[in-house]
């Protein structure tokens, strides 16, 4: 193997004379083994986007095309049927809107939370910080099923922290809302929240003290260091934390079905939950209809997310490479 | 981090020279630094409420319901105390939740080793200067984004009934549409490979899909550690004559050792905790019946298990993780 010509294609920058017909020993085994690579990323591509391009083929088969096996994914007859019955079930762009409402304030909610968290634990050593982070270890660690049947009743009888109780014996429901998903997001216990203060504090860890000193000694307080100095610093690491957070909480279910069950407001993964049961026994939905739509509705869920990762994909690979984890 | 305690402690001898300091202490009694340290709390104020009224009351919660029967009444409920006679339950009478548990560290067990090593082979292909590496790095992230909670579940939905209504037509599951499983566990056995070594690899083979799926976050965060290894350390390892494999085991393999942790942690709990895990179906069943008491008493044996777990893998690990600073 010639090693020597081979490293810098690994780390080094590009060689300039790429496309110089040089075919020496080197450069095949080089050709060869990306060729390979090529290989594998396709394949793993293809099993990627596979499930999508079946359902996207699935959904525009006509009923009958759907009966007869011997069509498969490419149509006989083109229809709508599928796409149009299925958004009627899943009353789609009703529900489109509470979900595009609910994951847009809690990404919000819960990248600015866990920013001013991930801040304060990243740039001051006050006592009992090592125990704090250790119980945002806790809550990343403990799954939060363990939780949910008491969470559920909190929220089922809450008394805002036990201050409603001097007042009254009486409770609350709150269960049949947002307000769940504004508290927990606005605490920075959310879903998945302990992931985003990890990741913003190593973030946070990287960045230079002197730009915090230089703020100070120009007469800015603390707040006003973190709003005006470090916060221009970290938007694209809080625009990769409000991907993550508006798009797990677009496909969340956890949460959703906890508390917004016997809500007016039906995002659409609850409403997902009702496809996988509409129309069971019933004649005109058969298996494979009722396997389209879900597929259907799948497609349906995802597609907003898929326009927003098409934009915001530089972020969210550039974010975590350049700041994250690692350090 | 010892970086910003050097420069506090500088700062603070600055400050000390300085005249206005006898005001400030004079303010408070305390030195500039606890000062300034202090602001801390109110950064942190948003977790600390969320710890404290929320987060840790419902932990307490959970374990009391685990503790009791819980009977319904107008406006509250209330708790009556039966012991851990739940735990004895779910342990020794429930003839699914030991067995379910059982189960799912074994497969847990196996796919923590091959999302790793997936994870790894593919962020150092991903790391490669190929063409078009940008659209490939778009496309294996897009599980992360959109292959996610809801979308999981239905897509298992899709699986299982389209196993059950759709056999003649072939598509039983995603990757058994694209190859056979028995094709390769023949191959393996004609060459005479010995019999766990080929279950376990026609099992990966079986769960492709969802390792790949799996593994985004984990692909994400080798691939930033493996950018951040300086090509200067490469370089000098090639013009001492080492060749690319032996470079990868000596240089690249310690480098990222952390985070290997990082990532074995990650998929274990990701891997407890995600949809099509047996126990935490068997959960989510008592708690849509409404059996809380039990669900909770479960889930705590359940998290138990989980530390445990995490308790004996992590120091193995760690054993073999190189720390630059160490």
């Amino acid at each position: 193997m010639e090693a020597v010509e081979k490293m810098p294609v690994m780390n080094g920058p590009k060689k300039p004379n790429k496309f110089v017909r040089t075919f020496n020993k080197a450069r095949m085994i080089q050709l060869v083994s990306n060729g390979f690579c090529h290989i594998i990323l396709i394949g793993i591509i293809f099993l990627i986007l596979f499930p999508f391009i079946e359902k996207l083929c699935t959904m525009f088969l006509s009923y009958e095309d759907l009966a007869d096996t011997t069509v498969k994914y490419v149509p006989k007859t083109w229809s709508l049927n599928t796409l149009v019955r299925t958004m009627g079930i899943m009353d789609y762009w009703t529900s489109l809107g509470s979900t595009a409402i609910l994951s847009t304030v809690c990404a919000v909610l819960q990248t600015l939370s866990c920013t001013l968290v991930a801040y304060g634990f990243a740039r001051y050593k006050f006592p009992g910080r090592g125990l704090l982070f250790a119980g945002v270890l806790m809550v990343l660690l403990i799954p939060p099923q363990v939780i949910m049947t008491s969470l559920y009743m909190n929220f089922t009888f809450f008394d805002f922290f036990g201050i409603l109780g001097l007042f009254t014996k009486q409770t609350i429901d709150i269960t049949d809302g947002i307000w769940p998903f504004l508290l927990l997001s606005v605490t920075s216990i959310g879903f998945k929240n302990s992931l985003y203060i990890y990741m913003l504090r190593q973030f946070f860890r990287g960045l230079p003290t002197e730009i915090e000193e230089a703020g100070m000694i120009d007469g800015s307080g603390h707040f006003g260091v973190f709003f005006r100095l470090m916060l221009p610093n970290a938007v694209p690491m809080m625009v990769t934390i409000v991907l993550f957070a508006f798009s797990w909480q677009w496909t969340d279910n956890y949460y959703a079905s906890l508390f917004l069950q016997r809500s007016s407001f039906q995002p659409l993964s609850l409403q997902l939950n009702l496809l996988q049961v509409y129309g069971e026994g019933h004649l005109y939905y058969t298996g494979n209809f009722r396997q389209a739509m879900v597929g259907t509705g799948i497609l349906l869920v995802v597609a907003p997310l898929f326009i927003i990762y098409l934009f915001g994909q530089k972020f969210f690979v550039q974010g975590i490479s350049q700041s994250g984890i690692v350090g | 981090m010892a970086d910003t305690t050097t420069k506090t402690a500088l700062s603070d001898k600055e400050a000390l020279n300085h005249s206005q300091t006898k005001k400030i202490r004079k303010n408070r009694g305390l030195d500039l630094t606890t000062r300034r340290n202090l602001m801390g709390y109110w950064f942190v104020l948003p977790f600390i409420i969320g710890l404290f009224f929320i987060y840790i009351p419902a932990l307490v919660e959970a374990f009391r319901f685990s503790m009791s029967t819980i009977v319904m009444e107008e406006g509250t409920y209330r708790l009556e105390s039966v012991g851990w006679a739940l735990y004895h339950e779910s342990l020794f009478v429930d003839p699914d939740f030991f067995r379910g548990i059982v189960e799912s560290i074994g497969s847990m067990f196996l796919n923590v080793v091959i999302i790793i090593i997936y994870a790894l082979i593919m962020a150092t292909i991903l790391n490669r200067n190929l063409a078009a590496k940008g659209f490939y790095r778009a496309i294996l992230f897009l599980p992360v984004i959109v292959a996610t909670g809801i979308v999981a579940n239905a897509e298992n939905f899709t699986i299982t009934t389209s196993g059950v209504s759709d056999i003649e037509s072939g598509s039983a599951a995603i990757a058994g549409g694209v190859f056979s499983e028995f094709d390769i566990e023949l191959l393996l056995m004609s060459l005479n490979f010995n019999d766990t070594l080929t279950g376990i690899v026609v099992s990966a083979i079986g769960n492709l899909y969802s390792i790949v799926t799996c593994s985004g976050v984990q692909l994400i965060i080798f691939l930033a550690g493996l950018q951040s290894i300086s090509p200067a350390i490469y370089e000098s390892a090639t013009v001492e004559g080492a060749t690319w494999w032996e470079s990868f085991w000596k240089i690249t393999i310690p480098m990222i050792s952390p985070l290997i942790l990082v990532n074995a942690v990650y998929t274990i709990v990701d891997s407890f905790t995600q949809y099509g895990n047996q126990v935490m179906d068997g959960i989510y069943k008592l708690i849509s019946a409404g059996d809380y008491a039990i669900a909770s008493a479960q889930s705590f044996v359940y998290l138990a298990v989980v530390g445990v777990f995490i308790a004996i893998v992590v120091p193995i690990i760690n054993k073999f993780v190189f720390y630059e600073n160490k």
